[in-house]
């Protein structure tokens, strides 16, 4: 069930530069959604901008649900003025989660940069059920990071940061791999999930570095320009082997794919 | 005259009655069930369903889609299940209810738009045919059969022969004389004209130099396009007789009454869709007390009721 709904904004702060984070009251989305999916935010009455903007559903706590996102354009620059007590009209939960593998003996999550929203509900959501899981994320620096400075997941998560800055030098994809490598020593590759949401240089890594086809799965979650967010314009088209046709709808056949599956844009 | 509590919106297009004005514009409503969950059907006076081809159609190459504030240009191609499918799967779900279900087709060739039609009046319940020969995305048909008006009169009548339901003609902007292609469509037996299809337009990233969509080109819709659609839409009323219907940019009821002065009989919505799928509800409610404030009995008698000083001039700029 998808909801239109009224949701009222709790809190909106500038987590890094540029990056924002704001948490609204949603109950009936909130109810509803599962890790993976996303909102279409009407970010403002007016004709400006003309479509919704789609984010990722990240934290999901009680009634509230958690939106991270960058400033790209003008829809994220407008939502850094939305004050606590507005609303804004969320059309939502949208798409088709991540596959929630109970049964896999481990779970690597691997997020690049504002990528790490979805994956941080899922990580959360396998912890809930006392699930073995393990959230990685690449960054170029500290200041992308998309968790505010105080956020208790900062010291959970394994953190690769092109530029060090404390943190593990180097491309997310290392630390990945030997994690792999570990799990396939011990017998457990084949019985490993792996789910990951990026730009698509690290899901071109991923396909390329990672043995990705010996998991038991391999997902991604993927963007594109969208227009209704429901199927209906099916304007959000993508290049996914597998359907009948090439082009597969990131709004509602996705936005999560498997990852063997998903070729970047004009390479058919 | 008297206001009445809940004025009627009722609009009659030829054999077509419609409880209020407000259609959802093809390829912005999918095939009609999509919005169900957060949008209530019946407050449409009808809806438009995405274009229907003879065999399933992919699409375009992404990107399709890219707005260019506040409108929006797309690529999509005419991407659709096809007519077999449609007609098992979907078309039983979209003939309930008080809003009329009119599918729109598009095609190749002629011969395919007399098998589609064929096809689909196996199917109950359908309201009516439109007819898209107009839309800008794709190489073959597509736009073409618009842009001769003889070709339009005979594709028309052809269709005409293989149904008694009610048809409307989707015409392009992308001529000169619009007024030619409704008068091909009135001369080939249709029973209304839709008008307008998106514009060609193109949007160019600057810093990279490439073109914002695939196939560089694409089809340009929302706000900006409205006073291109009402000129068009004032051109054909002095033309034709049969009902327009006015699209193009609407976004609030007073859009409505706009392209109902100018000679629309009823309008469709289309982009605005996509922001808010409640909007038809909103503009319904505004528009009944638009005729209470302003002593409107029907609203019919908006249609080509515009004021000018000089009669009624094809709109031809000086
Ligand atoms: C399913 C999904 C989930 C997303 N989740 C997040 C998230 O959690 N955090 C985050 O920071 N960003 C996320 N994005 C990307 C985000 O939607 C865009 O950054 C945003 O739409 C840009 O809008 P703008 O008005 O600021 O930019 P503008 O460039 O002004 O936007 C112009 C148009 O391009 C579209 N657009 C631009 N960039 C993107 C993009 N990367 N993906 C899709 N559409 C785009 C806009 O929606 C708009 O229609 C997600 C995208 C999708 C498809
Ligand atoms: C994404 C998109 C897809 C469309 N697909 C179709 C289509 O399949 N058939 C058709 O006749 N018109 C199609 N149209 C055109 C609309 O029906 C309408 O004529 C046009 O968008 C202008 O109205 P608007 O400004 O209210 O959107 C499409 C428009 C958009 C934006």
């Amino acid at each position: 069930m998808k909801y239109l709904e009224d949701a009222v904004v709790v809190s909106n702060r500038e987590i890094r530069p540029g990056i924002w984070s704001m948490w609204l009251r949603s109950p009936q989305i909130c109810a509803a959604t599962l890790p993976g999916q996303f909102v279409h935010v009407k970010v403002d009455a007016s004709l400006t901008p003309l479509l919704r903007r789609p984010l990722s559903i990240g934290r999901v706590h009680g009634d509230q649900l958690e939106l991270v996102w960058r400033v790209v354009g003008t829809g994220t620059d407008m939502l850094t003025d939305v004050r606590p007590g507005v609303t804004l009209n969320l059309l939502g939960p949208l798409g088709q989660p991540f596959t929630r593998e109970v049964n896999a003996s481990h779970r690597v999550l691997v997020g690049g940069g504002l990528g790490l929203p979805p994956l941080v509900y899922l990580y959360e959501w396998f912890r809930e059920h006392d699930l073995p899981v393990t959230l990685h994320l690449g960054v170029s620096g500290r200041a992308d990071i998309p968790l505010a400075e105080d956020d208790p997941l900062l010291n959970e998560i394994e953190i690769t940061a092109e530029n060090g800055e404390g943190f593990r030098k180097g491309l997310v994809t290392e630390p990945v791999l030997e994690q792999l490598q570990a799990l396939e020593t011990d017998g457990s590759l084949g019985s490993t999930a792996l789910y990951s949401c990026g730009p698509w240089g690290l899901v071109n890594a991923l396909q390329r570095t990672i043995p990705h086809s010996q998991l038991k799965l391999a997902e991604v979650s993927l963007e594109q320009q969208m227009g209704c967010g429901v199927g209906v314009c099916q304007g959000c088209a993508v290049i996914v082997e597998g359907g009948d046709t090439p082009y597969q709808l990131v709004c509602s056949d996705g936005p999560v794919f498997p990852l063997a599956a998903v070729h970047p844009p004009g390479v058919a | 005259m008297t206001a009445t509590a809940s004025p009627d919106l009722s609009v009659i297009l030829g054999s077509l009655s419609l409880h209020n004005p407000l259609l959802a514009a093809s390829g912005c409503f999918g095939y009609g069930t999509e919005y169900d969950d957060v949008a209530d059907r019946d407050n449409l006076g009808g809806f438009i369903t995405k274009s229907i081809s003879l065999a399933p159609w992919k699409g375009n190459d992404p990107p399709r889609l890219t707005e260019v504030s506040p409108g929006l240009l797309n690529s999509i191609g005419l991407a659709n299940m096809g007519v077999e499918k449609f007609a098992n799967e979907v078309a039983p779900q979209i003939v309930t209810g008080k809003s009329k279900a009119i599918v729109s087709v598009a095609c190749k060739v002629m011969e395919e738009y007399e098998e589609v039609v064929a096809l689909l009046e196996d199917v109950e319940g359908i309201a009516g045919y439109e007819l898209n020969i107009s839309c800008p995305n794709v190489k073959e048909g597509g736009m073409a059969f618009c842009l001769n008006p003889n070709i339009t009169e005979e594709l028309v009548a052809r269709v005409r022969k293989r149904t008694n339901r009610w048809i409307t003609t989707k015409l392009t902007p992308n001529m000169t004389s619009v007024s030619q292609g409704a008068l091909a469509s009135e001369a080939g037996g249709a029973d209304a004209v839709s008008l307008i299809n998106t514009l060609v337009g193109m949007a160019v990233d600057w810093k990279s130099r490439r073109p914002k969509l695939a196939t560089i080109t694409g089809g340009y819709s929302g706000p900006p396009i409205k006073p291109v659609a009402l000129a068009k839409v004032w051109e054909v009323w002095n033309a034709v007789k049969i009902p327009i219907i006015g699209i193009g940019g609407i976004t609030n009821w007073k859009d409505v009454v706009e392209f109902m002065i100018v000679g629309a009989s009823a309008v469709q919505i289309g982009t605005a869709l996509y922001a808010d799928p409640n909007l038809p509800g909103q503009i319904a409610a505004d528009l009944r007390e638009y005729m209470r404030n302003e002593g409107v009995g029907s609203l019919s008698e908006l249609t080509g009721s515009l004021k000018t000083d000089r009669g009624a001039m094809v709109g031809v700029p000086a």
